[in-house]
């Protein structure tokens, strides 16, 4: 164990922690492993690994991974002659494909919950910007925020849970969090925060990109942008197995 | 094993889209039925969003429908012209179905759509299967005595643009193949289905065709609309996923192998009552989604 807790540190202080940069950032440093997840043909998933240091070991440290943010529409079904049809809806803006959080804090107080709502750390503090055009009272908007996050705990873009920070000693820690392979693609933020005293000290914000690479790169590519040869590749490969199956057909 | 579909943008177990090809190949290889009305809702059933699964299955078709045709080509049963007016129509209902499947998509009510088109179409067909393997079995006599020849009927014959087709030795309106051609079309783009159950009765008994020239002339055409709506469906919409198609495309030619093989021992009356309960079971398991109380009120759609 303590092998690998020294091989981390090694890890963490060559590659990401140089001394200054901590010392100019408030005694704050966050690096990630890797800034790239490859979605091969086989991915089946991955994670993001950060390692981090704070000087001081009472302020709380709080890590945000957003995927790319889109519109969300929930939909309520209900019976409309005897047939279950869409028919309430709430519109969300901007809310991020994918998310994760960790928060080193066990407890979270006023000040620090506070925190949290304005930096968008939790699954509370993603509704803030709701679209309220729907005019719907306060209790039922709950209900479609909580259909919201249910459905994306179901997809596994969402985590019931938070990651958890792992300290290695007072200061060095490392979080994981797991990407599943229905995650989607594009570009994420990873936003790092120091809060002490229910005040924001220092926010680090990095970016990872998820992206298909290799023959799904490509296919992705081809149908995105060459979408009319890309099409008539489908059908040419279509006509040649349909071709194939006939002239191998067992003839009873 | 895991694989990524690179449009669906997820990752499904490809032991399942392989068995799933190879199931309806099966399906299709004991009964000589296109299979796409089972293919569509089970790649549904798996999470497969519908856009992309109906998007797929139109190259699904064109593959399925040319191993078939050409059988009838080589024995010249079928006839080209007839063929080229309905693809014509095929294209017209292709177009009018990407757009209305558009439309839904745009009015957050696809799901429910294609759920109901695929009720009625699937219950029509299973009752119509159920009700012919159990009339065969009682009366120890094929339906196919009932399958004369019927005169057109007066409202096809007093269409305009009366076209003379030799190989059919028929005389008429370019609207009456025409039209059969748009209702071919739209099921392709909207379900991603042939229609050749449809198409088949249709060309017997509206245009009055030799049935040894209908299953032929109806492949014919299904190849073009189904080539066009794929086109259609991977410029408009995005939602062709070439890797799952030939994973299905695997699959269904080893399945229709052994379907053929399989004909020889499990054809007759029960047989079909196999499939119509089959067809019946995918059939009510959406309705229970629809009509029934839903699993989940809630429905999420990302932008």
């Amino acid at each position: 164990m303590n092998i690998i807790k020294l091989l981390v540190i090694c890890i963490f202080t060559i590659v990401i922690a140089p001394l200054d940069v901590i010392a100019k950032s408030n005694g704050f440093a966050v690096g990630i492993a890797s800034n790239h997840i490859d979605v091969t043909v086989g991915f089946d998933g991955s994670s993001i690994e950060l390692f981090g240091d704070r000087r001081d070991k009472k302020a709380v440290v709080a890590i945000v991974v957003e995927g790319p943010k889109k519109n969300v529409t929930i939909w309520k079904k209900a019976k409309v002659m005897g047939t279950w049809v869409n028919f309430h809806y709430a519109e969300f803006k901007k809310i991020p494909t994918y998310y994760h959080y960790a928060i080193s804090a066990d407890n979270i107080s006023k000040a620090l919950s506070k925190v949290m709502m304005k930096n968008a750390i939790g699954h509370d503090a993603l509704f803030e910007k709701v679209n309220d055009d729907t005019n719907k009272s306060l209790k039922n908007i709950k209900l479609f925020q909580d259909a919201l996050l249910r459905k994306n705990y179901e997809l596994g873009a969402f985590f019931e849970k938070p990651a958890e920070i792992k300290f290695i000693n007072d200061n060095f820690f490392r979080v994981s969090f797991d990407v599943p392979a229905g995650a989607p693609t594009g570009n994420y933020k990873i936003h790092s925060f120091l809060i002490k005293n229910g005040k924001l000290i220092n926010h680090i914000t990095d970016a990872l990109k998820v992206e298909q690479v290799g023959l799904n790169a490509f296919i992705y590519k081809s149908a995105q942008n060459y979408s009319f040869i890309y099409a008539l590749f489908c059908i040419f490969l279509a006509l040649f197995s349909g071709w194939l199956v006939s002239s191998l057909r067992v003839r009873p | 094993m895991q694989i990524y579909l690179p449009i669906a943008e997820m990752s499904v177990p490809i032991e399942s889209i392989f068995l799933l090809g190879a199931f309806v190949g099966f399906i299709s290889g004991v009964f000589g039925v296109g299979g796409g009305f089972l293919t569509t809702p089970l790649l549904i059933f798996m999470g497969i969003p519908s856009a992309v699964a109906v998007g797929t299955q139109g190259s699904q078709l064109v593959a399925s429908g040319v191993s078939g045709v050409m059988g009838y080509w080589r024995r010249g049963h079928v006839d080209f012209m007839v063929g080229i007016i309905m693809l014509i129509g095929g294209v017209i209902g292709s177009v009018i179905g990407i757009f209305f499947f558009q439309f839904i998509k745009y009015i957050g009510q696809m799901d429910l759509i294609i759920s109901l088109l695929y009720i009625i179409l699937l219950g029509s067909i299973g009752f119509m299967m159920l009700f012919e393997g159990v009339f065969t079995m009682f009366r120890k006599k094929t339906m196919k005595s009932e399958f004369n020849r019927l005169k057109s009927p007066s409202l096809i014959s007093r269409l305009p643009y009366k076209m003379r087709f030799p190989r059919s030795k028929l005389y008429i309106s370019i609207f009456a193949p025409g039209g059969i051609g748009v209702v071919s079309g739209f099921l392709v783009s909207t379900m991603g289905v042939g229609g050749g159950f449809l198409l088949v009765p249709a060309m017997i008994y509206i245009l009055g065709m030799p049935p040894l020239l209908v299953a032929g002339t109806s492949l014919f055409q299904i190849i073009f609309t189904s080539a066009f709506a794929t086109i259609m469906h991977a410029t408009v919409s995005n939602s062709v996923d070439i890797l799952l198609a030939i994973f299905l495309i695997l699959g269904g030619v080893i399945g229709a192998q052994i379907g053929v093989l399989a004909s020889k021992k499990v054809t007759g009356a029960s047989a079909r009552i196999i499939l119509a309960l089959l067809v019946l079971g995918v059939c009510s398991q959406l309705a229970i989604q629809l009509f029934l109380n839903p699993s989940d009120l809630f429905v999420m759609v990302v932008k």
